[in-house]
């Protein structure tokens, strides 16, 4: 019984931990331009992840090592640092994001202006990550993020015209007054929000700092393929009730406090809070797992000590460099950039910068020095492929599409 | 020494890759006019519309506030791209003159609406918000006409 | 005695007797053995055989900052006989603690001088983790 809590306990932080404020802002705006003709786009991008999530857990329960700590030793000193500097400068910018992401949810609770709220949650990130143990953190805002549920209960309970939001999912088509190559660019910035860089560190790295054994692989694989796609569902939460309440006034999205507006006009006050505080959480909790990769990808890379549950005093090194990286990202927010455009322009970073991510997995996950007989069989290097043909293209047409569409317009 | 020679190929063709991207899809002036005008009326439609939503009562306060400003600096925001920006065409010249009632209309019924709320007069709030929806209305077929 | 072959050991993350990282492998030291072969004699860990093995300018540069700013003598990297490696794995690991080495100078650095002076640097959240 107890066994079974703990594992119920995982997904449910494991769902509430995938949302962040990349999910937010693409489902939100998207809903309102295409109402649910990206629809398609989630499925792939969670299924992508599983697949790559997957690879990584492997990876750190035979081999015991993080996937990050391979790049290096695979592709040389070099490309490995070119690797680095791509894949921390965008989990740099998405630390940011997040930060700007919950000062803007606590400026909905509170009526004070994001930009002071700044300086505050940075140095709550700081002392979460030094002082809490890590367990009460992901447990704490994994759990809490789940209140974005809201989103969904406000699309069931309203007058929700189901028929026309499964017609226009089931054909995928550019919505009036777009063109292709908008849907294209919306297409690429969902996928990467839900591709995040970060979340493969992070997964990866957990698994060698808690030793994780054949069995607890098992029980990983469970939080991500069920966890991940479920947390696909909450996002959706946010596409549904845009394109409900927003795509037929032809009203685009470009605020947080429009994000969550859905909830407020179904469920009254209460659910307006829920949404707020789910956001705040997801946020939090996202910006604590990519401070740490932040941390991670560096140390990694020169074989520095590092973990969450590490004390500084041990790896200072490594918890240097997450608090440069949090010093960084306020200072990114305080030179006053709309946390949201922020959040788009690191999305479609993100989707430049996925195949640095996730080429080396694919590669390592075949290599049998590292994997014995526990390498990658024909179906995982089947859809490892796919995926890697698609976020090869996609990453390639994101900068010329951003270019054609002025940014989306 | 080939991973160098690698990395410039590799940099070339990406610069010319986008070079050429940007450069066959550069817009002439009236095109440009036309996206500005058109990003403005969606500006407004933006902040009147969510303004027109938020005057829900089940909402909180300190969300409300937030949302109101953003409303606003979308419509500030709307004004502030067609200002100082000369049409280059007869053609852009009268779908300025097309907008800019528009924008002013919406500035005003975004102010009643505003006042309404503050002096929790009801029936003026159904009246502005009545103004409001007509005039998304009249933004929208203005985005939709001018694409 | 097994012999290690160079592309097995460069860039690999060394881990010491109980599995705490000790650096990456930036480079290795080679000796002409009295049979005219060549054999590693030791790893090398730290910026400046990092920055010359890196090349380029950037190499170089970053090389020439780390040994003007090491203050510990003897200068150079960190040294490990190659006698110390116990295993090679994913990993290398050592046969010995990395008490017993000398421990790189920018984590003394900045262990003394920055992650101090911020309050709750020696208290230990996870000390009753199992």
């Amino acid at each position: 019984m107890k066994r079974l809590l703990g594992v119920t306990l995982g997904i449910l932080t494991a769902i509430g931990g995938f949302v962040d404020i990349g999910d937010i802002v693409a489902n939100s705006e998207i809903g309102a331009r295409f109402g649910t003709a990206l629809f398609w786009v989630l499925p792939v991008g969670v299924i992508g992840i599983c697949v790559y999530a997957e690879m990584c857990g492997r990876v750190a329960a035979h081999a015991g090592r993080p996937v990050f700590d391979l790049v290096r030793e695979r592709l040389g000193p070099r490309v490995g640092l070119a690797n680095l500097s791509g894949s921390y400068l965008v989990t740099l910018m998405t630390l940011a994001a997040e930060i700007g992401g919950v000062a803007l949810a606590v400026q909905l609770l509170s009526g004070i202006d994001y930009v002071l709220w700044v300086p505050a949650v940075a140095v709550a990130l700081w002392l979460g990550l030094w002082r809490l143990r890590f367990e009460t953190l992901e447990r704490l805002f994994g759990l809490t993020g789940l209140a974005l549920v809201v989103l969904l209960v406000a699309l069931i309970a309203g007058d929700t015209p189901w028929s026309q939001l499964a017609g226009q999912a089931l054909d995928p088509v550019p919505t009036e007054g777009e063109d292709w190559n908008s849907y294209w660019y919306f297409a690429i910035a969902l996928f990467a929000s839900a591709m995040t860089p970060y979340e493969v560190f992070f997964f990866s790295s957990g698994g060698v700092e808690e030793h994780w054994t054949r069995k607890d692989l098992l029980l990983a694989r469970a939080n991500a393929f069920i966890g991940f796609p479920l947390g696909g569902l909450l996002a959706f939460g946010f596409m549904g009730t845009a394109a409900v309440f927003f795509y037929p006034n032809g009203i685009s999205v470009s605020t947080l406090g429009q994000a969550v507006l859905p909830a407020g006009l179904v469920l009254g006050k209460i659910g307006l809070a829920c949404a707020i505080l789910g956001v705040f959480a997801a946020t939090f909790g996202a910006a604590v797992e990519t401070g740490l990769s932040s941390g991670y990808t560096v140390a990694q890379y020169f074989g520095w000590g590092w973990g969450k549950y590490v004390p500084p005093r041990r790896a200072a090194r490594f918890h240097t460099v997450v608090l440069l990286s949090i010093l960084a990202s306020v200072a990114l927010l305080l030179t006053m950039i709309d946390p949201i455009q922020l959040t788009e322009y690191t999305l479609i970073l993100s989707a430049v910068v996925l195949p640095l991510t996730y080429l080396p997995i694919l590669v390592v996950a075949n290599d049998r020095d590292y994997l014995g007989d526990r390498v990658n069989g024909k179906l995982a290097n089947f859809f490892g492929m796919v995926y890697l043909v698609v976020i090869v293209v996609a990453a390639v047409a994101a900068i010329p599409l951003m270019i054609v569409t002025g940014g989306g317009q | 020494m080939a991973a160098r020679r690698w990395s410039i190929v590799i940099v070339v063709v990406l610069a010319v890759w986008m070079g050429g991207y940007a450069l066959l899809s550069r817009d002439p002036d009236a095109v440009a006019y036309r996206e500005s005008c058109v990003q403005s009326a969606q500006s407004t439609l933006d902040g009147l519309g969510t303004a027109r939503m938020a005057t829900d009562d089940g909402l909180l306060s300190s969300y409300r506030t937030a949302l109101d400003d953003d409303a606003q600096k979308l419509i500030a925001q709307a004004r502030g791209q067609i200002a100082g920006q000369v049409p280059p065409d007869s053609r852009s010249a009268q779908r300025r003159d097309a907008l800019l009632p528009l924008l002013d209309e919406a500035e005003r019924a975004y102010a009643d609406l505003m006042r309404s709320q503050a002096d929790h007069d009801g029936a003026a709030r159904q009246r502005a918000t009545d103004r409001i929806r007509t005039l998304e209305d009249q933004l929208r077929d203005f985005v939709d006409g001018n694409r | 005695m097994r012999v290690f072959l160079g592309f097995d050991l460069l860039d690999r993350q060394i881990l010491d007797s109980e599995g705490l990282p000790v650096g990456n492998v930036d480079d290795i030291e080679l000796a002409v053995g009295e049979d005219g072969v060549l054999s590693v004699t030791a790893l090398l860990v730290g910026a400046q055989v990092w920055g010359t093995r890196l090349g380029g300018r950037l190499g170089d540069t970053i090389a020439g900052m780390a040994a003007r700013m090491q203050r510990r003598t003897p200068a150079g990297p960190i040294r490990i006989p190659i006698d110390q490696v116990r295993e090679t794995g994913a990993a290398v690991t050592l046969a010995i603690s990395r008490d017993l080495l000398v421990e790189p100078e920018l984590e003394t650095w900045l262990r003394e001088h920055v992650i101090v002076r911020i309050p709750g640097a020696s208290a230990d959240p996870e000390a009753d983790k199992s």
